[in-house]
């Protein structure tokens, strides 16, 4: 019963991790490729550790993967919002069905800060 | 239904085909970001892939080694995107 329980974890999180590397091959654009890898890889490897806790059933796995599982869901965010502003400042085009850039023109050029506003906006200021 | 034949004939099977296609990308990206993502998620799929290994062997202490390569991954996107911004940033005009 348990080692069914785990595999099914175990099945779970690699079809996550499937679905994201599609995703990362064949996304047309960096954000969407972004997106599809960091959801997609924080569940799938949170469901395997998990399974493997499952099938092991030792309470300092249990709390090692726990460990693991948080600094996981803690850290890829972050990452990948460093990867997302970095790829916005120098530039890099939009897929070209994309509707609204709500980034547009609110990072400074000059010193990369984050100014809230857009300048070059006259309407809402 | 064993476990050890679902690990060998489809788990590990799946996680190579994604490094494969994670692979594909990371020499294919179009831009040096691209190349980042991919390489993050590489290091993620390795993880996936030592956990599986570890059930199959039946040993605990492969899965110490998970613990480093997030540690590792997490700090190798910081840098690389850190830097890589320092680079673009014109602060003299």
């Amino acid at each position: 019963m348990e080692n069914l329980v785990a595999l099914i974890f175990l099945v779970i999180g690699t079809l996550f991790i499937f679905i994201a590397s599609i995703g990362l091959l064949k996304m047309p654009d960096i954000y969407l490729r972004m997106s599809a890898s960091t959801i997609g890889a924080t569940f799938g490897v949170s469901s395997m550790l998990l399974g493997v806790a499952i099938y092991f059933g030792q309470m300092n796995l249990l709390l090692h993967v726990t460990g693991v599982i948080i600094f996981l869901i803690l850290t890829v965010p972050v990452g990948a919002h460093m990867m997302g502003r970095i790829s916005h400042i120098i530039g890099l085009k939009m897929w070209d069905k994309t509707v609204v850039d709500d980034l547009k023109g609110k990072y400074n050029e000059e010193t990369h800060g984050f100014e809230g506003y857009d300048k070059d906006d006259e309407s809402k200021s | 239904m064993n476990i050890a034949n679902v690990i060998i004939y489809f788990i590990l099977p799946m996680l190579s085909l994604s490094m494969l296609m994670i692979f594909i990308r990371l020499f294919k990206g179009p831009s040096l970001i691209d190349k980042v993502v991919a390489l993050d998620l590489l290091v993620i799929v390795a993880i996936g892939i030592f956990s599986a290994y570890a059930v199959l062997t039946e040993s605990v202490v492969i899965i110490d080694i998970s613990l480093i390569l997030a540690l590792i991954a997490f700090l190798s996107t910081i840098a690389f995107t850190y830097y890589y911004e320092k680079r673009n940033k014109n602060i003299n005009g």
